[in-house]
């Protein structure tokens, strides 16, 4: 068919779909062309359902390289609007959508046409690669992506009214503009960690938990990197292949506000979604099937901020708090709760980030059932008994070369936390001196500690592949560290394709046999494979998908995780979701009308 | 039917300018400032990022009528060039109706 024929047909087919306002969803499909009429792959297709639709809130594939999708499953809704669904691709804007639809199905032919402005899909991190030294990106990115991504659609519209006052001396109101911004940030973050347990009077610390230590700094480069109205960026590209196919499929889960979603994981049977919501006590359960979402409340009579969560090789779920001294674990089958408030046994407290993670990416005891912590309080590791509630601490060695600035042994929190797979060892990471090492659990030794290069390279979560190669998400210097455990010495330091791309977690996938990287600036998920040092992308289907902790489904593959902006005024998306790379790499396919999540018995 | 909506808001905008806000409007505008975090910036009398409540009642709480849609739409899309060289962020979070809660509060508190 040639070009002009089928443009033609496309617009009397658009004519005719426009004067259809109701068409029923049903089965899902159609294609994604240029305006040249030529296939458009690796572009999303995007379904946003409506409010108390059964199953997710939004569902997106990826057109193939044929230009071809489909969505998985049926829907029974009707679509309503032309925003119902849309086509997504960077460095492209949909200028068409026509559909053909009888009562059970829907083909829908989006036409996108090329931009030079990529300002609608392009990252937060695009714009980031304009601050040149590494130093200063890493600090910047310590500073203020720890809650929010940076310069999202907020920040650029800030942007644009400094630049609306048209002030005499410009660079003095981007100065005063982006000081108070800081000031206020602080105020929002210092209230968000404080929902759920303060009173209405209760004044607020603005000095409080994640405030901005270097505002000074941060101002600056505001001020002088980003000195436009941040409207328009060009250029950008993902830095790896899409590694997505016609089986790709991302399913979003929304959570109403308020709410602190930080992360997820996928339980039970009939499967959950089982959320941490770190301003409130509670875990917020979403019915992957029907979407249906119910409050599992933490039952302390204090606010733990439920903040980090783990699987347990029977199913059950593990907690771990905001930074204070309690543990949590809910029971597969009944829902009932047990909770620890650990003390040590000389009565001190502890401040509890992570529990260990196997390689399976599942809590992993030591060989006499012993719990083990990373302690970001007390910038130690340690265990509990969880039969006599004993607890015992290990405060880790300072590193010589970072020992002599106070101020980064303040920040060497100590964050994650992985056992390798003889469960003699666990090995931590600090965030805030870029500091990581290993605890012989046996005889009670430490090993290390390492140094990284740079002390803002912040690594944060870590992850332990089969072979106990660690793997650590250096978020500072958007990097990824391969170091082998077995004999002690890092294999090399691997750039992401965007060092912007703050990446929270690494997570190992023992089927794969590849690295999952998540990142929180970028709108991606990475995947690392270990043999061929090569990256793949799967791009987020919005803006904002900031995420954290990456979870593998054990009998799917697939990929479990969340979006978690922190502070309500950052008005980023808070969801739970679900990512099917359609890679075929695990024998059982997911969906979500039939997923569950079993216990895998090993 | 629009021409008597019309004429009685603009009786219950009089009666608005005439008598000072209700002691309930008060309470809602109170809980209001708190929850939506209006703090982060403003206080009653002295300038922190924003300008004080004082000084906005003391500069426009003479045009109530005018400036009650005025300072709405302002909390909810932000604004800039008032008072100094610090624009105000939006708030998405604010709705129409409460940001007239506020805003009419803001106007009844001159010093």
């Amino acid at each position: 068919m040639n070009i002009i024929k089928r443009t033609t047909q496309a617009a009397l087919l658009g004519t005719l779909a426009s004067a259809m306002a109701v068409v029923q969803a049903g089965n899902l499909e159609g294609q994604v062309l240029d305006t040249n009429g030529n296939p458009l792959g690796g572009v999303q297709v995007i379904y946003t359902r409506d409010d108390g639709a059964r199953g997710a809130s939004v569902v997106t594939v990826f057109s193939d390289r044929d230009g071809s999708f489909h969505f998985p499953d049926d829907y029974a809704e009707r679509l309503n609007s032309d925003s119902d669904v849309v086509a997504r691709g960077l460095g492209f804007v949909q200028v068409d959508r026509i559909v053909d639809a009888d009562r059970r199905s829907a083909d829908m032919t989006f036409v996108m046409q090329a931009v030079a402005n990529q300002v609608d899909v392009a990252p937060a991190s695009a714009w980031l690669q304009r601050i040149q030294d590494p130093k200063i990106k890493a600090d910047f990115i310590m500073n203020c992506i720890d809650c929010h991504q940076v310069p999202d659609s907020n920040v650029r519209h800030f942007a644009g009214a400094i630049d609306d006052l048209h002030a005499d001396n410009p660079l003095l109101a981007r100065q005063q503009s982006w000081d108070s911004i800081v000031k206020y940030m602080n105020f929002l973050s210092a209230w968000e960690f404080s929902r759920g347990a303060r009173s209405d009077d209760a004044e607020i610390d603005t000095d409080a938990v994640y405030s901005v230590e270097n505002g000074e700094e941060v101002v600056k480069v505001l001020s002088e990197v980003f000195n436009d109205r941040l409207d328009h960026i060009e250029g950008y590209d993902w830095g790896a292949p899409l590694i997505t196919t016609a089986d790709t499929a991302i399913w979003e889960y929304e959570v109403p506000e308020p709410n602190a979603i930080r992360e997820a994981v996928m339980l039970g049977n009939p499967a959950k979604l089982l959320a941490a919501d770190v301003g409130a006590n509670r875990i917020v359960g979403i019915d992957v099937k029907t979407g249906r979402q119910r409050d599992y409340e933490v039952p302390t009579d204090y606010l733990i901020g439920p903040h980090s969560l783990h699987r347990g090789n029977d199913g059950a779920l593990w907690v771990t708090p905001l930074f204070n001294n309690t543990v949590a674990r809910r029971e597969p089958d009944s829902g009932q709760w047990q909770t620890w408030e650990l003390l040590t046994t000389e009565g001190g407290g502890v401040g509890i980030h992570d529990l260990s993670f196997s390689h399976d990416h599942e809590l992993l005891t030591d060989a006499s059932g012993n719990v083990w912590f990373s302690d970001i309080g007390n910038r130690a590791v340690g265990y509990f008994d969880p039969e006599s509630g004993e607890t015992r601490i290990w405060n880790t060695p300072v590193a010589e070369s970072r020992a002599n600035d106070s101020a980064l042994y303040g920040t060497a929190s100590v964050y994650g936390l992985v056992m390798t797979s003889d469960q003699k060892e666990v090995w931590y990471s600090q965030l805030g001196n870029g500091v990581f090492g290993g605890f012989n659990v046996e005889t009670k030794e430490f090993i290390g500690p390492f140094v990284l290069p740079d002390p803002n390279t912040g690594p944060r979560r870590i992850t332990i592949s089969n072979d106990d190669i660690m793997y650590l998400a250096l978020y500072g210097t958007g990097q990824v560290a391969e170091f082998d455990i077995k004999k002690r010495e890092m294999i090399a330091i691997h750039d992401l394709p965007d060092t912007g791309a703050a990446p929270y977690s690494v997570t190992w996938d023992p089927v794969r046999e590849v690295v999952w990287v998540v990142t929180s600036n970028a709108d991606v998920i990475y995947r690392f494979n270990p043999d061929t040092r090569e990256y793949g992308v799967i791009p987020m289907p919005r803006e904002g998908a900031f995420m954290r902790m990456l979870d593998i489904d054990p009998a799917t593959g697939v990929l479990v995780g969340s979006y978690a902006n922190i502070v309500e005024n950052v008005n980023g998306p808070r969801m739970a979701l679900i990512v099917d790379p359609g890679d075929g790499a695990y024998p059982a396919r997911f969906s979500p009308a039939t997923a569950v999540a079993p216990t895998i018995s090993r | 039917m629009i021409k008597v909506i019309s004429r009685l808001s603009f009786y219950i905008s009089v009666l608005y300018t005439l008598f000072p806000i209700s002691a309930q409007a008060q309470d809602q505008a109170k809980t209001l400032v708190t929850e939506k975090m209006c703090y982060a910036c403003h206080q009653q009398a002295s300038a922190s990022i924003g300008p004080p409540w004082q000084a906005i009642a003391a500069r426009h709480g003479a045009r109530k009528q005018v400036m009650t849609d005025v300072l709405a739409g302002k909390i909810i899309r932000g604004g800039g060039g008032s008072w100094g060289l610090i624009p105000m962020v939006p708030n998405q979070r604010v709705s129409e109706e409460e940001a007239r809660i506020l805003a009419t509060w803001i106007l009844a508190q001159t010093p």
